[in-house]
């Protein structure tokens, strides 16, 4: 499976650490938005040619605690993913986050809105 | 699903205008996907939207405790209590099934089911005079399949009837059966999974059956009170419709718990009309105005294969109100662009503005029928709303060419006995 479905926080912060220093790209998708499944094979694609890249999906309605967590408005939004190394990684933050009770979340280094396949591959290629 | 037979129509146009078009067949499935995903998606907008706002939402089904205090079950059957300053109920309404008739729930369905059919209804019977049923009926012939409605009175009651009619009229004309004056004794399943119906029929005093795929029960709607327990909290419902009884602030006989939308007695049954009535409920509560919810002139617009737009007054309503001796009627038939190079029958294509007879003749209602109708409407609703008289009507240009230029035209009265059919350019 190329493409890792993942249901909830602890899903994702086991997916993350599994990552180490790998960039990671979580995409938030739903079965009735018509451009995520345009997108959808694009993105297996994409997850068999950049292979020291990790690609994760998370279902807005099956995991909506995810999807609330990490302010997900817009469908498809994928989030990227980086373990803090320095300066340059942190390009652009959409959204800060607030800690909630089980400790600190992780936070994505740069969030990309919608189905455009191109510019995805190029900000992957820009951050891998 | 109005549109995707509206498209159909337009497939059948086509050649007429140049376009090589063969007939196209229609697969139920993949519109009825399109749809449940388009409804799926405005189900996310609004979760959205209330997180935005920072509104606490609780998936839990909600009833009384108390008059502050409100238990909730969720799906898994947690319990959680809620209190509150104040309490606003906004549960709507719901299809009513016909108990009474002999395999009525168990073999036939309702506008809710309709939508997420994953296959065609095939061979429909619809039950029902009301919008719904008109709506569903209407856009089932238009998407090829062979449809009934069963009546017992009148068509779309509380709307102006003589408009009622027209509507009915087009439909018969574009196929819809219509079976008038009929009830339904009960449904049945035959071996081979159809449904067969029987029904009375006053006009031969006997009874009679037919075979259909699919029952429609489009009968009226019930409010959602029953599983509230109101009387817990001390709110009363009328005995008659169990609808919420309010006063023009929307408060029930409690204080501080508030009604809005289809729950509420009285209130026309309409969405816009509730999202407007909780904006200014909400902002009275929080001080911030003193506004109340105006329910007169309200415009709607009824879905069926030639659109019903109104607003106002019906004919009926004016007459009964102001006197026929008070009340001018203005009336046309005209023939949309669309439909001559079409060749389309444009027979109930129809105009009518309610005035006072008394200068300047403000208007009372305006009733159109024709394409587009809810746009059409939702732009004269505004001028009635400031008080537009048919003095301003006659000084308001056309905009040429449009079906909407000949409300702007209305010149002549029912009273003045002169034909109001199309004449020319």
């Amino acid at each position: 499976m190329m493409v890792q479905i993942i249901k909830d926080m602890d899903e994702l912060k086991t997916f993350l650490k599994a990552a180490g220093s790998k960039l990671v790209v979580v995409e938030f998708s739903a079965k009735w938005c018509g451009p995520c499944q345009k997108i959808c094979p694009l993105v297996h694609a994409m997850s068999l040619q950049y292979r020291n890249v990790m690609f994760a999906n998370v279902d807005v309605d099956d995991s909506r605690d995810l999807a609330q967590i990490y302010h997900v408005k817009v469908i498809p939004t994928f989030q990227m993913f980086k373990k803090a190394q320095k300066v340059t990684l942190f390009s652009r933050l959409k959204r800060a986050f607030c800690c909630n009770g089980s400790g600190i979340v992780s936070k994505p280094i740069f969030e990309f809105c919608g189905a455009d396949a191109q510019k995805l591959e190029a900000k992957i290629r820009e951050l891998m | 699903m109005h549109q995707a037979a509206l498209l159909g129509g337009m497939v059948q146009d086509a050649p007429h205008y140049g376009w090589a078009l063969q007939p196209v067949p229609h697969d139920w499935a993949t519109m009825a996907e399109a749809v449940q995903n388009h409804v799926k998606s405005l189900n996310w907008g609004h979760r959205v939207q209330l997180q935005d706002r920072k509104v606490t939402y609780f998936n839990i089904k909600a009833s009384f405790v108390d008059a502050h205090t409100v238990c909730g079950v969720s799906k898994g059957g947690k319990e959680t209590l809620l209190s509150a300053e104040h309490i606003i109920i906004a549960t709507g309404g719901r299809p009513r099934y016909p108990t009474h008739i002999e395999g009525a729930l168990e073999y036939g369905i309702t506008s809710d089911d309709l939508f997420w059919l994953k296959e065609s209804p095939g061979k429909t019977l619809v039950v029902g005079a009301s919008y719904v049923a008109l709506e569903c009926a209407g856009f089932l012939t238009g998407l090829g399949l062979d449809t009934t409605v069963m009546i017992r009175s009148i068509p779309l009651r509380g709307f102006d009837q003589q408009m009622s009619s027209l509507v009915t009229e087009y439909m018969a004309s574009q196929g819809t059966r219509f079976l008038r004056g009929c009830t339904p004794s009960r449904v049945q399943r035959l071996p081979d999974g159809q449904l067969q119906v029987t029904w009375e029929d006053p006009s031969s005093g006997k009874e009679d059956t037919g075979t259909f795929n699919t029952v429609l029960w489009a009968i009226g709607r019930i409010p959602e009170t029953r599983s509230l327990n109101l009387e817990k909290a001390g709110v009363h419902t009328s005995p008659t419709s169990q609808k919420i009884l309010v006063d023009a602030l929307e408060t029930t006989s409690v204080p501080h718990i508030y009604a809005i939308g289809d729950v509420a007695e009285g209130r026309p049954e309409l969405t816009p009309t509730a999202i407007m009535a909780g904006k200014l409920l909400a902002q009275r509560l929080c001080g911030q105005s003193s506004d109340v919810m105006d329910y007169e002139n309200v415009p709607t617009t009824v879905f069926t294969p030639l659109e019903y737009g109104c607003v106002g007054l019906s004919e009926e309503e004016a007459v009964a109100r102001h006197g026929e001796e008070h009340v001018e009627v203005y009336h046309a038939y005209y023939k949309p662009l669309e439909f001559t190079v079409a060749e389309r029958d444009a027979s109930q294509c129809y105009i009518k503005m309610v005035c006072l007879r008394k200068p300047p003749q403000l208007v009372l209602g305006l009733h159109f029928l024709g394409p587009n109708a809810g746009e059409v409407t939702q732009g004269f609703a505004l001028g009635i709303k400031c008080g537009a008289s048919y003095a301003q009507v006659m000084r308001t240009v056309g905009i040429h060419p449009t079906c909407a230029e000949e409300v702007a035209k209305l010149r002549i009265s029912k009273r003045s006995g002169l034909d109001p059919t199309v004449t020319g350019c």
